[in-house]
């Protein structure tokens, strides 16, 4: 019994981490900077 | 009884000066006037890219040189502080000169009009100050041109080329004032000779060189992006159309820029009232310029009219895309400078042929009056820095600090400046948005976003730029990659964080600040190979500068002894 706790938290957690990555919930980048090219200023309007 | 006399004949030009303190007496506190395109810094280092080498297509040149060579006479912010004034001093003491012969009346009415034109504030606006600098300076060139045409003088001709290179800070300058003032001074029945008109014609061509010649040898020469053609079109500022907008001389595409008092119906109106007396002062126009100088302006004029009520047609779109150099011609509203100038002229003759018309001496005063303060009144929010639009502001103390630190001492390298985005809103500048100063303030050449993101009723919209390290830090920016080996391989040695960004991994912060911060590059850097054609270009601006110098040089001798011998020929008399 003891022994199969860990392969069903590991599988558990795997899916909730793959299912989260896919939907963008979660990142596994979260150490890396932002992107440096976010915002922007527009040079005019012709509205 | 005298004194009198003298104060009359003084008023004119103490109107002009008055009228540039209304217009401009706020820009003259301490600080930099940052709006749009119109980027002046402390200290402008005299890099590639102010002779158009920078990587991009030469637009602000040899605007950026020329700066630079100023800098070391005097400081940035003395230097825009006397551009920002001699622009309304020049066109409106040029429109004195060049109406003289018409009498007070009709030339400070015109040089009333020729300030105050929507033109003039729509591109002070836009930050254009080297265009109003070509726009000031036409009225005299006009005067000279219609000099030499009579006179065949070399001293006119020569003052003739010296207005079209101050013109030639920009390209656009040059090839608007040139193909105005040139035809007038060489066509056929000028006074002067052929050999005199060829050296004319070759001098004034000499002029277009500083740009002209990097613009030739650019990997990139020719070319302008379709969308530009469409996005700087002219723009139509109320519901009485391109047309109407045209002959008021605004226009401009950028809406952010256009004063209030241009979107009121009584823009549209005040303009059919301009053009009346336009018309009206056409016969004393001819007059005074004579014909082939006024049916040449009128042409060029009509020409510039129709051109940018055009610029919004496929045809036009095609022009500026498929004819090399026609992209120059991109941003329409520019080529309304003649027709802006033509009308205020001849409608400061038509006011004084108005007033002669009026039979007591009041009531003709009373028409030469409003026509003064009009303009003025109708469009208060062009007064006093563009209404409060253009304040100086002060750079905070970080700019000096990466400036400092990019130094020779500080190693090889260019910088880049991040987050990617050409233009910027600093809350120490009111927000205001202006183009990125990195470029006029770091000593070493620096790699700034150049596609310019407009607003449309279509959606924001992308012109692209025309320089290759910028293409490819924005097409790996966009594809999220690793900066480090790509500022490597293009030989960008600095990051420099202006805004909410941080340094790309690997980059090591060598200065942090709340405003700037700046990386260096690790590793090994390529080495950037100059541009093609630099010793050429380098040649051309140094021979025509030293022609300029020694032109002005012999019209301040020239003068000089002519004033000596003016008052040695007063002492001499009885």
């Amino acid at each position: 019994m003891v022994n199969i706790i860990g392969p069903v938290i590991a599988a558990v957690v795997g899916v909730v981490l793959a299912g989260g990555a896919s939907f963008g919930v979660i990142a596994s980048q979260t150490a890396v900077p932002p992107t440096v090219d976010a915002p922007y200023v527009v040079y005019g309007s012709t509205e | 009884m005298a004194s009198g006399r003298r104060l009359r004949d003084a008023l004119p030009a103490l109107w002009v000066i008055g009228l540039t303190l209304l217009l401009s007496a706020p820009l003259l506190t301490p600080g930099f006037v940052l709006h749009y395109d119109m980027v002046f810094t402390p200290r402008q280092d005299l890099l590639p890219g102010a002779f158009g080498l920078g990587g991009g297509l030469p637009r602000a040149v040899p605007q950026d040189a020329v700066v630079a060579l100023l800098e070391l006479l005097m400081p940035g912010m003395l230097l825009q502080k006397v551009i920002l004034l001699a622009i309304p001093l020049i066109s409106g003491f040029g429109m004195l000169r060049l109406l003289a012969g018409a009498g007070r009346r009709a030339s400070v009415v015109a040089a009333t009009l020729a300030m105050l034109a929507p033109y003039v504030s729509e591109r002070m606006l836009q930050g254009h100050w080297a265009l109003l600098l070509a726009y000031a300076v036409t009225p005299w060139a006009l005067h000279s041109a219609g000099q030499f045409r009579r006179h065949g003088s070399a001293l006119d001709g020569l003052r003739l080329v010296l207005l079209v290179a101050v013109a030639g800070l920009t390209p656009t300058g040059s090839v608007l004032v040139t193909a105005l003032v040139l035809p007038i001074a060489v066509a056929p029945g000028a006074m002067a000779s052929v050999r005199a008109r060829i050296a004319v014609i070759a001098a004034v061509s000499a002029t277009w060189l500083p740009w002209l010649l990097p613009a030739l040898v650019h990997p990139n020469a020719g070319a302008s992006d379709g969308a530009g053609a469409e996005v700087f079109a002219l723009r139509s500022e109320g519901a009485w159309g391109l047309l109407l907008t045209a002959l008021g001389t605004g226009g401009i595409w950028n809406a952010e820029v256009v004063p209030v008092s241009r979107t009121l119906l009584i823009a549209p109106l005040v303009t059919l009232v301009l053009i009346a007396l336009a018309i009206l002062g056409m016969k004393p126009l001819l007059r005074v310029l004579g014909r082939t100088a006024t049916i040449w302006w009128s042409v060029v004029a009509i020409a510039g009219l129709v051109a940018a009520i055009a610029s919004g047609t496929a045809l036009w779109a095609w022009l500026v895309t498929s004819v090399p150099g026609a992209g120059l011609l991109r941003d329409a509203h520019k080529l309304l400078a003649p027709l802006a100038l033509l009308i205020a002229a001849a409608a400061g003759l038509g006011v004084a042929r108005l007033a002669r018309r009026v039979p007591d001496a009041t009531g003709a005063g009373a028409v030469i009056v409003a026509a003064l303060l009009l303009p003025l009144l109708l469009q208060p929010d062009v007064l006093w820095g563009a209404g409060g639009r253009l304040r100086p502001a002060e750079y905070p103390i970080a700019w000096s600090a990466v400036r400092e630190r990019l130094g020779p001492q500080a190693g090889g390298g260019d910088v880049v400046v991040l987050p990617w985005t050409g233009f910027r809103r600093y809350p120490w500048n009111d927000d205001r948005t202006m183009l990125d100063p990195a470029p006029r303030w770091l000593p070493r050449t620096t790699v700034v976003a150049d596609g310019l993101l407009v607003n449309t009723p279509n959606g924001l919209v992308e012109v692209s730029g025309d320089d290759p390290r910028a293409a490819a830090i924005g097409a790996a920016l966009a594809a999220d990659d690793n900066l480090v080996p790509l500022l490597q391989d293009l030989g960008i040695g600095w990051v420099l964080i202006d805004g909410p960004a941080t340094l790309p991994t690997g980059v090591i912060p060598t200065y942090v600040s709340p405003e700037l911060v700046l990386g260096r590059v690790p590793g090994p850097l390529a080495a950037v190979p100059p541009a093609d054609g630099a010793g050429l270009v380098y040649a051309a601006d140094a021979l025509v500068l030293l022609g300029l110098l020694t032109g002005t040089s012999a019209l301040v001798l020239v003068r000089v002894r002519g004033g000596i011998r003016r008052r040695s020929a007063k002492t001499l008399l009885p």
